[in-house]
This record gives structure tokens, C-alpha cells and sequence, in this order.
């Protein structure tokens, strides 16, 4: 039985990967994992709004309450900052390059086009193996359109196409109105793979401040779904890849996420929780399943059961949803 | 080596540094950069010539710093300091000290006003003169360039001759001017400081391998001789000096000598100066002398050892009359110092023979606290010596209708024509002075000679700043201001609105102004002057909209690159392609190659600012441009502030006489009120349907410009329309009553603390509260009205209120208002908290610093009285005094409390047993009871007119203290924790009754953010670059201690009862009190609106812990020991890294950052363990009873 797969042009010694988290921080926890079986790493993301504040904050830094009264010319002496974020990514890049053997996939979250590219070639530059693209773009204007926001997307895309040479996947966010088409003009668009889905700050209100708190909450297996249905539809549409994360605990989630259509799973929260070994754990279940139903590799499993296997997946859409209207009391009582 | 362009106090750190071991230093203004450059040097790891990195020690006070080093010599290191002012006044016993024993070292002095009626920071020689006796030598130069090579002379010569040597310059003229400096290299200072001069120094140093002893107490058969022991010391000095002038000519090419003289090859008339004045004496001399003058200058460079034969060497004989200027005042001598010197010199030198004829020899006084002294004021001294019979004494830059000493001048230039001139009107912190020291060095590097001075106004908040700018192919001899200039930059709108800027242009200048306008509307919104100026002068006219150019490229309200690219666009001084590169190269340079977003900001506001910039066409006419607006807002008539501080508010303070000036230094209250700066763009506007009248916007108000009154309704109907009120919620008040809130917005700043501490939201609209920013310009008119008219409505009968409550205490009338604090200050709401609690009884002893600068700092002044005419009586001492001097103020009161007791007493039956009675038993605890005092007083007084009994007068002199005085000890953490420490502690044990407020913003906040003993562990100051290492004092604990005294720190943001109690309760306290304040401040380097919520984390992380101890309650029921917060919930990084005092460590090095985090984490839990452990035992102070137990 084979578990290697090829997933942005790197061969995978199987399909599961560690996702974009603060877990990249630890070494030592990468190189558990790695131990474990992890076939490559994404980076935690890279945010060009984090360099731009944190630009502005030197920039503040610098010249805060500068020249503005006789005895007080400035308030800090003058400093030499040398723990910055661009700085700081690329070096722990170099360190993770250093110990692992498994690929180090960067992630990459712009804002701006100059951004992306700038960025971009910094981490290809640095080593990294692949990219990840995290796309997102608040949508949260009414006089913003959606295709703008999708053409912000491709152009991106396109420029870090244009200016890089390294394989990169676009990570996007649940809330698409027509995802496959857009991930049909990603691939064209030179992206060879999708990571779905992004995860993001839970928002809620403070009843007693009566404003909002944000956190970010750990992944739950319920969130697996949304991604194992968006890699099923999306399957097949276009020339693109497919990693499903979000909720991956379990080794039969690598099964089924390959057989909607996935090239490679990514998990992070389990291995928080459980440890490194849970990735072993996770591979073991994964082939033992595999072997029960005689499966000979992940690329025999891929897509098996994705909407576009079915005869007519828009309507086995539809009835899906019909179905479970049907079936509200059944399900909620 | 490279010519750069620098101040006086940049190249005297960079020799003192690289020529010495040790360094200890303190902040004073305007020496402290001398320090600070030294301690960044250190902190890079430089090297000194020698090859170690020297040892720079920041210590308590002046007089700390002096005794450090001190010790430092006597152990053998090569050994300086840095000072001015006061601070070298403090010095003073151990340079007798260090001289006495023939110590080598140099300190190196900006040489700043003393304070006598006032404090003044600017330059004279008051101070350098006091140390005339100390056995320092005293070398005097006159810009940049002689301060860097005196530092390296005097230290050779130091070493050489065993006489210290105190190096002076002008503050600020000198020690902050830039000018190209010819820097030296360390083969030059090498070459001069030998192996040999040092080891010679060090062999004489404390080493119990070769002990000797040094520093006996000697008694009348030996001190004499050993005084003049020192003599032949002396004696040498000159000549090894100017041997050591001449060595550093053969190797720099640059000469100079002890006496120089400059002018015609036979004057008839001569000026004998000293420092950054000589050199415009030069300056109008040459100019004099192409105009048929025979003048000429003798540059005073050694004043001590006097050498009077080698000053009398360098004048010519020609010469027939001599003026000698002082820059320092000895009021009561026969004349000043150098005056006495040379008169005596010469006197000397004729009785011995040595000179055939006397020439007429007069002194004069010219630019005390860096009056200007100009090429005018130089040719008026010259005419005087023309005069048969010219004053003897007079002074020059003032004119004196009192004594009449005098000269007046008239207008004369004597700049270099080749020389161009730019002044910039700015806004402080908007860039303007860093973008012009930048310009001056970008054209200095083109090879010009380049001079840049800065001047300051004298607010904190929203203060004017002007740039002089001078470049010329020739040295640059002009050490004043700039009158008239070929560019005026006005980089912001409103000055031109309010001053007449444009008479300082020159005909056909240029002017470049950045208008939110259109460049098709500015010439509509100038003012008529500015105009009528343009018009007359010819004046070429260029606008930028430079705000939205800042916008449109994300530089916020940066628009300093913006307006740097515009000004060489136009002035034509070096090509603007070259100026372009060489801004964007320094754009690079100070970002680095990280900072590169940030750079391309600044580059699209190089570039836009080109395609932005407008040459405006100036129509023939002069159109419908408006008055300027009023600076100053007189509601009655009144001489003084007319004559006086109206003159001072208009920058003509320069040309108010000497009769106007009150000659003690007393000036009066409360006329920051007449000031309406206008300075921010938005105000708070109350919505009275959401307040919920806590009063919490008017506690943290900095600037008192958010008031409430409760009134009666019959008051409403004259009120001007808008002016809405409503009813009051407190019971304390009537159903006729009403509630209103308003903001003076033209004295509010803009901070928005209010907004941020307002806890009443809109229950529809949550983002909105009960009281809101908005635009300003739509309000204006009618805000005004509504706060003229609020403020003639009476305020609340203070016996009404309950103080102990925020929301009443509130309603009391502030006595502290509209000061130049910065905006958002975290100390005045504690100040006006004072002014309001007892600001009618209240007499302030401050500390110098902040708060003696807000506070008292001309042209006007916050403490205010009340409309019975009682308030604040303010004064400020020293620095390091202010305990004592409060608790000589509570002995003074005391004594004169209990005189009028006396008296009283023994005028019982004249005045009447029943109101002698109730006077003497008032306690006065209660404002009902102080207001039955006050007219039980009125009463006495009356009665005493009628009583024909020497006590009766003398009990007249005394009555008004049989009203309680509260008496206050203010000032920052640099005096309570440093400088200051000992006197305090001292009042701290003297159980008297008087209240100590420490306004700990944890760093010198008026010199620039300067490490202090309250620094807390983890943060960035001068002096602790990598963060400091170790935590504050615990000064709580200190005065706990004595468990006599009453102890609270407060934090208003996190707990505005707490502190409102502790005020109260530390006034109430018949003995010492101490409240230690958590002030926020601009210099721990984060928007301060949100300071009072840095506040509440800083108390939540337990690393501000709240407390009281009363010790009243000792012996009671309830416990003494009050502890007023929780135990730490909130973790320390969510307090610390919202400031980049903080954060900045993270950048510089995460590893270290993180341990911070966890020192101050620890801090913060044994913090929590030893008060919660100090309140769970209650008494610090146990009785007898307890003790037996």
C-alpha cells in the first residue's frame, strides 16, 4: 500500500499535514511531529497588516512626542530594533528548514498587491518549500461587490504567480456565494491548490462592557464538515488541489477527505491537545482502514465519493438540503 | 576627519566619552543631552580611545553626581560630568573639593539662568559664575566647534596641570544650535591625552597597594599653607593651556587662543565678551568697521586662572574705550566679573607702570535668560563708547525705564549678505523641527556653512515651534534669531491666522504655506495682514494642502517629509533633484531596510508633495481677508495683563519695560482663562439625555475645560439658546434645580479622556456615551456663548456638597485650569482635584518639573481663585527642596496660627468671649464649618478696627490664619523618589500636618523621560535603553514605615473613589500625609486618551497596588491598612505592551522582553502577598495594650 502523495509538487510521505498554528513557534513540538509521521508543515501565516502596524509603531517609537518642547526634545533614548516580524518569520523558517526533513510550507497573509509579491519572493527566498495563500478580505462595506473582492483575490494570485517560482495553494475562507467557480479561476489563475477552510476570531458581545470580545477558539470535529463538503463539491472543477482542515482529530477523517477529493488533510488543535504522537495514532487508523478495505493508495481514494463522481452533484445538492428541511423535527427534537 | 553637522552638547559627549572612564550625570535642561548622548554611546558598546566602554552612571541629583565623581578620581579613572543651572550649584562643594586636592577632570556646563524670581532655563552665566571661588579653572567657547576641541584641550590640560577645568557654552545658542563641525578623529585625541598624562593621574589615585591618605581635617597652624600650596599650580595654568591650544594647532590646523582678539588693526573701540556673544561682536564688527568704524572684539576664552597680563597682551594699544559684557547679574557689586576683571587688570597694569594710559572702561549686562543680542544691541554698546560721557554701568536688550541703565538700539543688520535665511513655523511633534535638522543637514553635507536653532514655546500641548535656518558659503557668525527671512514655511494653517508671521519675510521671500485649502481658496482664507504683507513685500506665494497629502499616502498627520520636499522645491538652495535624493536617502536611513513600508510612505509624500505643491497668483488688491484672531480674551479691563501678559501672549514680550515687571517674581492667578489657544479641531459636546452626571468626564478633564454646575432653574431663561440643562439626579439637590455639563472649546486640547472614561452609553446607538468628540468649527460660536454664559452662573454652595462622592466633589469649582499641560496629562486631574477638594485655603509648595512648569510657566498661569477672590497661594523653590520648603510653610503657618490664637485669647473679653469662643473651638473639619470660620474672622477684623491695643495690631497681621490652611508638598517622582528623597523623608518623620502629592509618572518627565528610582522593571528611559533592570522603589512602603504617616497611592482610572477618598482623608489627617499618584504620561509613548484604562491594568496586573493606611484609625474599629484592589487577574503583558516604554524592549530583544514579563509578573504577585499580608494585620502601629498582649 502506498501512502505518499504529491501535493503542490512535494512528495508527501502521506497525506497528513500540520497546519498553519502558533505550533510552528516549537521546534522541538515540529520535530515530534515529524517523528510522528507529519508529512510536511505550514508556517502560522505571515500578515502583512502585522508589518504595516508594526512599522507604524516603530515609526512611533522613533519620533513619539519628538521636538515639541524645550526640556524634552524626546522621550526614549535612541534604539536599534532588531525583533521584527518579517525578520523574526524568515529566521524560524531557516531554523524549521534546519531540523526537518518534511517540507515547510510558508503562509502568507497580504493586504496589498505590492504585498503579496514583495512577501512572496521574500519566502521563496528564504526556502520555504511551497506557499499558502490566506485570502481574505473583510467583506463588510455594502458598496463593496463581491466580484471586486474576487478580483482582488485573482489579481493576487496573479501577481505572486508572476513573481515567484514556488507552488502555492490559496487558503480561503467558508462564506464563498460560488466557491467552485472561483476556485476554477484561482487554478487558472496559477494557484495549484486550495486549502479550505480559514478559521477565524469567534466575536461575541460583552453583556456587561456592551461592546464586543473576540477569542479565538480551538477547532471542534463538528467544524470537519464544512470542509470535507466544500473539497466534495469542489472536486474535479478545476485543475486544483485540495487540503481539508479545520476539526481533523481522527485518522478516518484523512479517509474521508481523500475519498471527497482531498490531496492532504491538515490538523493543528489535536496535536495541541493530544501530542505529537496523536499524528502517528491518526496514520495508523488511517492505514489500518485503508488495509481493511484494501485500498492500495490515498490516489486510488481520491475523489471516490465527491460530488463530482455523482451523475448530477448540483441537484444531489439540492436534495441534500431539501432532505435534511424535511427531516427538521426529526433532527432538532 | 568628516565636517558634520551637529549641536555644541552632541560633540562635547562625543570627546568627553571618548576621553574618559567614568561619567556620572543627572538631567538638567539644557545639559542632559550630554548625558544621554554618553549613555547611548555606552549602551552601543563603544569604546573610548582607550579602548573600554566607559562607565555612564545616572544619579540622584547633581550633588550625587559630583560626589561620584568625586570618588571616581580619587580611584584613578579619567572622570566627567555634565551639567547647568542649579545643578552645578549643587556641585559646588565638591568641585572645591576636587580642586583643593588637584584633581584633573573637565565638566562640561550649558550654561543656564540660576533661578532667582523665577526659573528660566535658557542661557547666561549666572551659574558658571558662582564657581569662580571653587579653584576650577573656567574655559568659555563659543559654538559647536570649539566645545568639541575645548572638551579635548581643557581635558589635556587638565591632566597636565592637575587644575580642573569647568568648559561652559551658551545653553540652547550653543548647546542646541547645529552648525558644521569639523569632527575629530582618534589619532587628534590620542595625540593628545598621552599614556604618560594619564598614568600621572592615576599614580596619585586611592590603591591600598600605595595607600596614602587625602582629605584630613587640618586646624589653623596648617590650612593657610596649605591653602596657598596650590599656588604655582595656578600660576602654570594659563601657559600650559594655550601650550596645549597650540599643540591641538599642529595637529588640527585650527588655533586658538586664551585671549583673541578680532577688528581693525587699530581700534579705538573694543568689546570684551565672552562665548556665543563674541561671535556676533565679530560679526557687527566687521560690519561696523566697512562703515568707517575702529572697533574691534577681544574674545574672552580662559576666565580663570585670570591671566590678566596675556589679556592685556592681546588688545591692541590703540585702543581708547572699552565695553566689557557680562552675561550675568550680581545684584549689589560694584559691577559684574568680568568687568571687575578687566578694570582691575588694567588698573593694575597702570599703577604698576606696565601700561602708559588707562582707557575709558565701562560693563554692561546684555542677554540674560538668552535675551536676544543682536548686531544692533553690539553697534548701541560701540555709540555708547562714542559718548563723552558713557554710562559706567548699563545694560543692553531691554530697555530699562526704572534705573535707566539701558542703551537703546537701533536698527542695524550685519549678516553676511551671502547668507540665506528660512524660518518655519510649526506645530510641536508635527515633524517640523526633525524635517528642518534634517534639511540643515542635507545642505551642510552640500559643503554650505548651515546654522539651525530652535525655539519652543512654553505649553506642552499644541505649542508653536520656529525653525531659524541660516546657510551661507561663509562661517556663519550670527548667534540670534532671525528677523527677516528669504522663506517662511507657515506648516500650519492657524498660525498665520493668529500672528502676524509675515513681517518677518523679506522683500520679494518666499512663503510656503500648508492650507487645508484648495490652492484656488487660500488667498480668500488669509487674514488681511498676511495679504497686505504679501502684497507690499512682493512676496511669492506656494500652498500644499499637505494633510491630504500625509492622508492620501498613509503618513496619517506626518507631513514633515511632505513639507521638507516643498521647501527645497522652492528655496532654491541646493537643486531639488539632489535635495529629493538626499531626503529619501535620509528616509531610508532612519527606517532601515525593515522599516520598508514605511519608507515608501514617506517617498509617496516626497513625490506627491511636488505634484501638490502650488505657486498661488497674488492678486494687486488686498480682499475681504479677516482680523487675526484674538490670542488673548480680556472680559474687563485690566493694566497688568494689558501691559504685561497680553504683550507676552503676542511674542512682544521682549519690549515690555522693566517698571512692568513685578520685581519680586509675585505675579497673579488665573489668567490662563484670558488665553484661548484654540489648539485642537474637536471637543466633547455633552448629550445630557445619556449623562448619567457621575462626573467622571470633568474628574480626568486635564485642562478643567469640562464643567458642571447645578443652578436654579429661573437661570435658564437668559440662557443662550442650546445651553440645555436638565434636572438633577442627586438628591442633594431641589426639584427647581438644574444639571448642565460644558466644555470651553476653545481651551480644550482634544485628549478625549473623557470620552474613554464616560461610562454611560446610549442604549440605541452603543458606540455612542453621554458625551462625544465632534468637529469643533460647526459648534464653535454657539459652545462659546453657552460656556460664557455658564460661567457667570454661581457655583454650588461647596457646604452642600458631599466630597467624599465623585460626582459632588465634581461640582466643585476648579482652582487649577486650561494649563499648558500636554493633552491627556495623567498628573493635573489630580492637581485640579487638589484645587477643587481645598484650592481656597490651599498653599502649594512645587517641585520643579512638570507640574511647576504647567503650573507656572509664563506667559499665563492655571491656579485661579475663586470669585470671593481666595485661592491657590503657588510657589516653587528648587528641585530638590520641595519637602522642606512645604514643611517651612506648615512651620510658618503653625507659628502664626498659634500667635493669632494667643492674641485672640488674650483680647477675649475686647472682642467678645462668645466670637473669640467660637473661633477658637472651630475645628474646622467641614466646608460649613470653614465658611462659619471665614465670617466669624470678617467679624474679629472688624472688632480689632475698633480696639486701640498693640494686640489688637499685631492680631490683625495674624487673623486670616485662624482659618485652617492646607498645606501641599507637589511634585514628580524625580524629586520624591531622587533628588529630593532625603528632605522628604525627613518631612515624612516630622509628624506636622501637611500633604505630600507625588505625581509619579515613573520617569523625569520634564527632561525628557530620564530613568528615575519609580522607573519600573522592563521599561525603556534615557538612561535604561535596554529596559531597566531593576524595580521601582516602593515608597508606599517606605513611608509605612514610620507608621505614623498617612499612606495612599491612588490610581484615578482604575478606582476614582479611592483616590477622591484618599485625598480627603490625607487632608483631614492632623499630621504628614503622602498619596503617590499613578500619572500617565506622553513619555511612556501611547495615545493618552486611553491613559486612564492603562490605568485600571496597571492596578488590575497588581503592579500599581492600590492602598491606604490612616493612622488615625489606629486603636479603632475599623482597620487601618485599607487594601483597594484584587488580587492580579489581568496578566502584566496586557498592561505593558499597550506603551511602547514597554514594547520597545520586545523589539530590541524578545529573550530579554520576556524575562521582564516574568520579573514583573513576579513583582506583581509578591506586591499582592505583602499588602494583602500588611491589611490582614491591620495595625502598623500597635499600642501599648496590643504590644503587651
Amino acid at each position: 500500500m502506498r501512502m505518499n502523495v504529491n501535493y503542490l509538487g512535494l512528495e508527501l510521505k502521506n497525506p497528513l499535514i500540520v497546519s498553519a498554528s502558533p505550533l510552528s513557534h516549537h521546534i522541538d513540538m515540529c520535530r515530534a511531529l515529524e517523528e510522528h509521521g507529519a508529512a510536511a508543515l505550514v508556517m502560522h501565516s505571515l500578515f502583512e497588516e502585522q508589518i504595516n502596524a508594526e512599522l507604524h509603531e516603530i515609526d512611533h517609537m522613533l519620533f513619539h512626542g519628538k521636538d515639541a518642547f524645550s526640556e524634552a526634545l524626546d522621550f526614549f533614548p535612541d534604539s536599534r530594533f532588531e525583533n521584527y516580524e518579517t525578520e523574526n518569520y524568515v529566521n524560524r523558517l531557516h531554523a524549521l528548514k534546519r531540523v526537518l526533513d518534511i517540507p515547510v510550507i510558508a503562509s502568507l497573509n497580504g493586504v496589498s498587491s505590492g504585498g503579496w509579491v514583495r512577501y512572496a519572493k521574500l519566502l521563496e527566498e528564504a526556502g520555504a518549500d511551497a506557499l499558502e495563500l490566506n485570502l481574505y478580505y473583510p467583506a463588510d462595506r455594502a458598496w463593496t461587490a463581491p466580484d471586486e473582492i474576487e478580483a482582488r483575490y485573482l489579481e493576487a494570485i496573479a501577481a505572486v504567480k508572476e513573481a515567484c517560482t514556488l507552488p502555492f495553494a490559496v487558503k480561503l475562507a467558508p462564506a464563498f456565494t460560488a466557491l467552485p467557480h472561483f476556485l476554477k479561476a484561482a487554478g487558472e489563475g496559477g494557484a495549484s491548490g486550495a486549502v479550505l477552510f480559514n478559521r477565524f476570531y469567534h466575536s461575541d458581545i460583552d453583556l456587561e462592557k456592551l461592546e464586543w470580545s473576540r477569542s479565538l477558539h480551538k477547532s471542534v470535529p463538528a467544524d470537519f464538515a464544512a470542509a470535507l463538503r466544500a473539497v466534495a463539491v469542489c472536486y474535479g472543477q478545476s485543475d486544483l488541489q485540495f487540503c481539508a482542515g479545520g476539526g481533523v482529530r481522527d485518522g478516518l477523517d484523512i479517509v474521508k477527505a481523500v475519498m471527497a477529493g482531498a490531496t492532504t488533510v491538515a490538523a493543528a488543535t489535536v496535536f495541541y491537545e493530544a501530542g505529537a504522537a496523536h499524528a502517528a495514532v491518526m496514520l495508523d487508523a488511517a492505514e489500518r482502514w485503508m488495509t481493511e478495505h484494501e485500498y492500495e493508495s490515498f490516489d486510488q481514494m481520491r475523489g471516490s465519493i465527491s460530488y463530482a463522481k455523482a451523475p448530477n452533484p448540483s441537484a444531489l445538492e439540492r436534495a441534500n438540503y431539501v432532505d435534511l428541511l424535511s427531516r427538521g423535527d426529526e433532527l432538532w427534537f | 576627519m568628516p565636517r558634520l553637522v551637529m549641536d555644541a552638547n552632541e560633540a562635547v559627549a562625543r570627546v568627553a566619552y571618548r576621553t574618559n572612564e567614568v561619567i556620572a550625570i543627572y538631567p538638567i535642561t539644557p545639559s542632559s543631552p550630554m548625558g544621554e548622548h554618553s549613555d547611548d554611546y555606552g549602551a552601543k558598546g563603544e569604546p573610548n580611545i582607550f579602548g573600554t566602554v566607559p562607565d555612564v552612571i545616572e544619579m540622584q541629583s547633581e550633588g550625587g553626581a559630583s560626589g561620584a565623581v568625586h570618588g571616581a578620581l580619587q580611584a584613578g579613572s579619567l572622570t566627567t560630568t555634565f551639567t547647568a543651572s542649579q545643578g552645578l550649584l549643587l556641585m559646588i562643594p565638591n568641585m572645591h573639593k576636587i580642586a583643593g586636592e588637584l584633581t584633573p577632570t573637565v565638566f562640561h556646563v550649558a550654561a543656564r539662568s540660576l533661578a532667582a524670581q523665577a526659573l528660566s532655563i535658557f542661557a547666561d552665566h549666572s551659574d558658571v559664575m558662582q564657581c569662580r571661588p571653587t579653584g576650577f579653572a573656567m574655559l568659555a567657547s563659543c559654538d559647536a566647534q570649539e566645545a568639541q576641541d575645548f572638551a579635548l584641550i581643557a581635558q589635556a590640560a587638565s591632566l597636565e596641570s592637575r587644575v580642573p577645568v569647568l568648559h561652559f557654552f551658551d545653553g540652547f545658542r550653543t548647546s542646541h544650535e547645529l552648525m558644521n563641525v569639523e569632527t575629530l578623529d582618534d589619532a587628534v585625541m590620542k595625540a593628545m591625552i598621552t599614556p604618560e598624562m594619564i598614568n600621572t593621574h592615576k599614580a596619585r589615585a586611592l590603591d591600598p597597594e600605595r595607600p596614602v591618605l587625602r582629605g584630613t581635617s587640618q586646624n589653623p597652624d596648617v590650612y593657610f599653607q596649605g591653602r596657598e600650596s596650590v599656588n604655582p599650580y595656578y600660576d602654570a595654568f594659563a601657559g600650559i593651556m594655550q601650550a596645549q591650544m597650540d599643540r591641538f594647532a599642529a595637529l588640527t590646523g585650527r588655533q586658538y587662543r586664551l585671549y583673541e582678539y578680532d577688528g581693525c588693526a587699530n581700534p579705538k573701540k573694543l568689546i570684551v565678551i565672552m562665548a556665543s556673544g563674541a561671535k556676533t561682536v565679530r560679526e557687527t564688527v566687521t560690519a561696523l568697521n566697512a562703515l568707517g568704524y575702529e572697533t574691534g572684539v577681544l574674545t574672552v576664552r580662559l576666565f580663570r586662572p585670570f591671566d590678566a597680563q596675556r589679556l592685556l597682551e592681546a588688545i591692541p594699544k590703540s585702543v581708547e574705550a572699552v565695553a566689557v559684557l557680562d552675561r550675568t547679574k550680581e545684584p549689589g557689586a560694584n559691577a559684574e566679573p568680568l568687568f571687575l576683571d578687566v578694570m582691575h587688570a588694567y588698573a593694575e597694569a597702570f599703577m604698576t607702570g606696565r601700561c602708559k594710559s588707562m582707557p575709558r572702561i565701562i560693563g554692561g549686562r546684555y542677554g540674560l535668560s538668552s535675551k536676544e543680542f543682536t548686531p544692533a544691541m553690539v553697534k548701541a554698546v560701540f555709540d555708547e563708547l562714542k559718548k563723552p560721557e558713557p554710562k559706567p554701568r548699563f545694560t543692553v536688550g531691554i530697555l530699562d525705564d526704572v534705573t535707566h541703565l539701558s542703551l537703546d538700539a537701533a536698527p542695524f543688520e550685519a549678516a553676511d549678505t551671502q547668507a540665506k535665511q528660512a524660518l518655519f513655523y510649526g506645530l510641536g511633534s508635527d515633524g517640523t523641527v526633525g524635517a528642518n535638522k534634517n534639511s540643515i543637514k542635507i545642505i551642510g553635507e552640500a559643503g554650505q556653512h548651515v546654522q539651525g536653532y530652535f525655539v519652543y514655546d512654553s505649553k506642552k500641548s499644541g505649542s508653536m515651534t520656529t525653525s531659524h535656518l541660516r546657510f551661507s558659503p561663509n562661517p556663519i557668525l550670527s548667534t540670534y534669531l532671525i528677523d527677516t527671512a528669504d522663506f517662511v514655511g507657515v506648516h500650519q494653517f492657524v498660525f498665520i491666522l493668529k500672528y502676524d508671521i509675515l513681517k518677518h519675510a523679506k522683500l520679494g521671500a518666499k512663503v510656503l504655506i500648508n492650507a487645508p485649502y484648495g490652492a484656488d481658496e487660500v488667498w480668500m482664507r488669509l487674514p488681511r495682514i498676511a495679504q497686505e504683507r504679501i502684497i507690499e513685500k512682493g512676496l511669492k506665494l506656494y500652498s500644499i494642502n499637505a494633510y491630504d497629502v500625509a492622508k492620501t499616502c498613509g503618513l496619517g498627520r506626518r507631513i514633515n517629509t511632505i513639507m521638507q520636499t516643498c521647501f527645497f522645491s522652492i528655496a532654491d538652495i541646493i537643486p531639488a533633484e539632489e535635495a529629493v535624493a538626499k531626503i529619501k536617502q535620509s528616509i531610508e536611513k532612519t527606517y532601515g531596510k525593515k522599516g520598508e513600508m514605511i519608507v515608501r510612505m514617506n517617498f509617496c509624500g516626497v513625490d506627491k508633495a511636488i505634484e501638490n505643491l502650488h505657486e498661488i497668483t497674488v492678486p494687486a488688491e488686498v480682499g475681504s481677508g479677516a482680523d487675526l484672531l484674538p490670542v488673548y480674551k480680556l472680559l474687563s479691563p485690566e493694566p497688568f495683563l494689558e501691559n504685561v501678559t497680553a504683550k507676552l501672549e503676542a511674542f512682544e514680550g521682549d519690549a515690555v519695560p522693566v517698571s512692568a515687571i513685578p520685581a519680586d517674581g509675585t505675579w497673579p492667578l488665573g489668567t490662563a482663562r484670558f488665553e484661548k489657544r484654540e489648539i485642537s479641531l474637536e471637543a466633547p459636546v455633552w448629550d445630557p439625555d445619556v449623562c448619567i452626571q457621575c462626573g467622571k468626564c470633568m474628574e480626568v478633564c486635564p485642562h478643567a475645560v469640562i464643567r458642571a454646575k447645578v443652578f436654579d432653574a429661573s437661570l435658564l431663561a437668559d440662557a443662550p439658546e442650546g445651553f440645555t440643562a436638565v434636572k438633577a439626579k442627586s438628591k442633594t439637590f431641589g426639584e427647581d434645580e438644574r444639571f448642565t455639563i460644558k466644555v470651553s472649546v476653545e481651551d480644550c486640547t482634544g485628549c478625549s479622556l473623557c470620552v474613554e472614561m464616560c461610562p454611560a452609553k446610549d442604549k440605541s446607538d452603543l458606540s455612542k456615551k453621554a458625551i462625544n468628540m465632534a468637529a469643533i468649527e460647526p459648534i464653535h460660536d454657539a459652545a462659546v456663548a453657552q460656556w460664557d454664559y455658564f460661567v457667570d452662573l454661581p457655583e454650588v454652595d461647596r457646604s452642600r456638597l458631599d466630597r467624599t462622592k465623585v460626582k459632588e466633589a465634581q461640582l466643585l469649582q476648579p482652582l487649577f485650569e486650561f494649563s499648558g499641560a500636554c493633552p491627556g496629562c495623567g498628573e493635573t486631574p489630580y492637581v485640579k482635584l487638589a484645587s477643587q477638594l481645598f484650592g481656597d485655603r490651599m498653599i502649594v509648595a512645587n517641585a520643579t518639573g512638570c507640574s511647576s512648569i504647567y503650573g507656572g510657566n509664563l506667559p499665563t498661569t492655571p491656579w485661579a481663585k475663586n470669585k470671593e477672590g481666595r485661592g491657590t497661594a503657588w510657589s516653587n523653590s528648587l528641585f530638590e527642596d520641595n519637602a522642606e520648603f512645604g514643611l517651612g510653610m506648615r512651620a510658618s503657618i503653625d507659628r502664626q496660627t498659634q500667635f493669632a490664637r494667643e492674641l485672640l485669647y488674650t483680647l477675649r473679653d475686647a472682642v467678645g468671649g462668645e466670637l473669640a469662643d467660637a473661633l477658637l473651638s472651630n475645628a474646622q473639619k467641614e466646608e460649613s464649618a470653614i465658611a462659619r470660620q471665614r465670617e466669624d474672622v470678617a467679624a474679629l477684623e472688624a472688632k480689632l478696627a475698633g480696639i486701640d491695643r498693640e494686640e489688637a495690631r499685631l492680631l490683625e497681621g495674624v487673623s486670616s490664619y485662624l482659618v485652617r490652611k492646607s498645606v501641599w508638598a507637589m511634585g514628580g517622582d524625580g524629586w520624591a523618589y531622587d533628588i529630593g528623597y532625603g528632605g522628604l523623608d525627613h518631612v515624612l518623620a516630622s509628624g506636622r500636618n501637611i500633604n505630600i502629592l507625588v505625581l509619579d509618572t515613573q520617569v523625569y518627565s520634564n527632561t525628557g523621560g530620564q530613568t528615575s528610582k519609580a522607573t519600573p522593571v522592563g521599561a525603556v528611559a534615557k538612561f535604561s535603553a535596554g529596559g531597566k533592570p531593576s524595580d521601582a522603589k516602593d515608597l508606599a512602603l517606605h513611608a509605612l514605615s514610620y507608621g505614623n504617616v498617612y499612606v495612599a497611592r491612588v490610581a484615578m482610572g482604575a478606582n476614582d473613589t479611592q483616590t477622591l477618598k484618599a485625598f480627603v482623608e490625607a487632608e483631614a489627617y492632623e499630621g504628614v500625609s503622602i498619596i503617590i499618584a499613578y500619572s500617565h504620561c506622553i513619555a511612556h509613548g501611547y495615545d493618552l486618551r486611553n491613559g486612564m484604562n492603562q490605568q485600571k491594568l496597571a492596578v488590575e496586573s497588581g503592579l500599581w497596588p492600590l492602598m491606604r493606611y490612616n493612622p488615625e484609625k489606629v486603636g479603632g474599629e475599623e482597620n487601618p491598612f485599607s487594601l483597594d484592589y484584587k488580587e492580579p487577574k489581568v496578566p502584566v503583558k496586557a498592561y505593558m505592551y499597550n506603551e511602547a516604554r514597554f514594547k520597545m524592549v520586545l523589539k530590541m530583544n524578545e529573550e530579554r522582553a520576556g524575562a521582564f514579563l516574568e520579573e514583573a509578573a513576579l513583582k506583581a504577585q509578591h506586591d499582592w502577598i505583602r499588602y494583602r499580608d500588611l491589611a490582614e494585620s491591620g495595625n502598623l502601629t500597635l499600642t501599648k495594650e496590643q504590644t503587651c498582649e
